[in-house]
């Protein structure tokens, strides 16, 4: 093997490394790997719509998500659908939006983009001009809200995201510390309003799914959002990454772990029926959504410094 | 070998016979943070790496 590995099933020129079995994966057997995970994922949903959404950040993620949904056309028969999310954040947003439309272009996927100015009247960066929230916090509500919105309006009823194998283990992780069930059940559809979501790598590790993009010849080393600052999930997937080179195997059964939870004790926990927002008619819980919450603090703070 | 850091950075390091992956942890990284790069290919963390060799590492994980 000396200075080159090659490939467990080929002998082709190894590119990658699985360390729970030891063998080593060539581009195409890597690419053929992680495509038949998602592949597997997706027939899970029955029936697949005519158009399917995939939430597309522009970043390495949703950038290889799209690369495979791509390959896997023939085998997945709904029309693929790009949805973006602007959500105006200077220096940061403009090249990855650049870079998603580009790979639309190249793959030849429908892309729509909506945008917070559009839909909210704001940019991130104008909500969080003298905001004491949390940038993350604020823009996880209305990104979610712009999506949901951007769904409703193409006709997209099953929306895919990027996370993968190493999100869900950490959220998993950051769950158990919290203690809070409910938390392992968010999202898990009560509603029939909302596009249904699903996590198509959520059996491939952040390094297979990098890979994959390069492999594609779609990543870019693109800016990071100059308002990432989620201090307790970098410490969270640290300790995760550091146990994982220890002891092969353990991010996989961590992310397994809160599926296996799910599937167990679906139905058996109650959980709080939505309500519609007095303000808007959105589905969510409490009387006033979120964001209607998000819109009126803004609306006070603005009042407040115009001496309304 | 040369070593091109995510962070742009450039190091000599002697790789006397040792894999890329001994000689990242050596540095204080977790390979599972990283892809590595050789001449432009990508190659396995376990690959034994050569004096000649110019190294780029790529970080797959950004924030917090």
């Amino acid at each position: 093997m000396e200075g080159k590995p090659v490939c467990s099933h080929c002998s082709g020129r190894a590119v990658y490394l699985d360390r729970e079995s030891g063998t080593h994966l060539c581009s195409q057997h890597l690419k053929e790997s992680v495509q038949a995970r998602v592949l597997n994922r997706i027939i899970q949903e029955k029936p697949l719509p005519d158009k399917f959404g995939v939430a597309f950040s522009g970043g390495k993620d949703s950038t290889a998500l799209l690369a495979v949904l791509v390959a896997l056309k023939e085998k997945i028969p709904s029309r693929l659908i790009a949805l973006t999310v602007d959500e105006g954040i200077g220096g940061y947003r403009e090249e990855t939006i650049r870079h998603a439309r580009d790979v639309c272009s190249r793959l030849n996927v429908e892309h729509r983009i909506i945008t917070f100015p559009d839909l909210f009247g704001l940019s991130l960066d104008d909500f969080m001009k003298n905001s004491s929230r949390k940038a993350c916090t604020i823009c996880g509500i209305l990104r979610r809200r712009a999506l949901e919105v951007l769904a409703d309006q193409e006709g997209v009823h099953l929306l895919a995201t990027g996370h993968n194998q190493d999100d869900h283990a950490q959220t998993t992780l950051m769950n158990a510390f919290s203690a809070d069930i409910k938390k392992v059940f968010a999202g898990s559809g009560r509603t029939s309003q909302f596009a249904r979501r699903i996590k198509p790598f959520a059996a491939v590790s952040e390094r297979e799914v990098t890979l994959y993009a390069i492999l594609s010849d779609l990543f870019i080393d693109l800016p990071e959002c100059p308002y990432a600052s989620d201090a307790f999930r970098g410490e969270v997937r640290r300790l995760l990454n550091r146990f994982e080179q220890e002891h092969p195997g353990s991010m996989r059964n961590l992310a397994h772990a809160e599926e296996e939870i799910r599937s167990r004790l679906k139905g058996k926990v109650q959980l709080q029926p939505l309500e519609n927002c007095k303000v808007c008619g959105w589905s969510g819980s409490g009387e006033i959504c979120q964001v209607c919450t998000v819109l009126k603090e803004q609306k006070n703070k603005n009042n407040s410094s115009t001496g309304q | 070998m040369k070593i091109i850091f995510p962070d742009g950075h450039e190091r000599e390091i002697a790789s006397r016979g040792r894999t890329i992956e001994a000689i990242i942890q050596e540095q204080g990284l977790n390979p599972l943070e990283l892809l590595v790069s050789r001449d432009g290919e990508i190659i396995p963390e376990d690959t034994i790496g050569n004096e000649s060799d110019s190294i780029r590492l790529i970080r797959i994980s950004h924030g917090g």
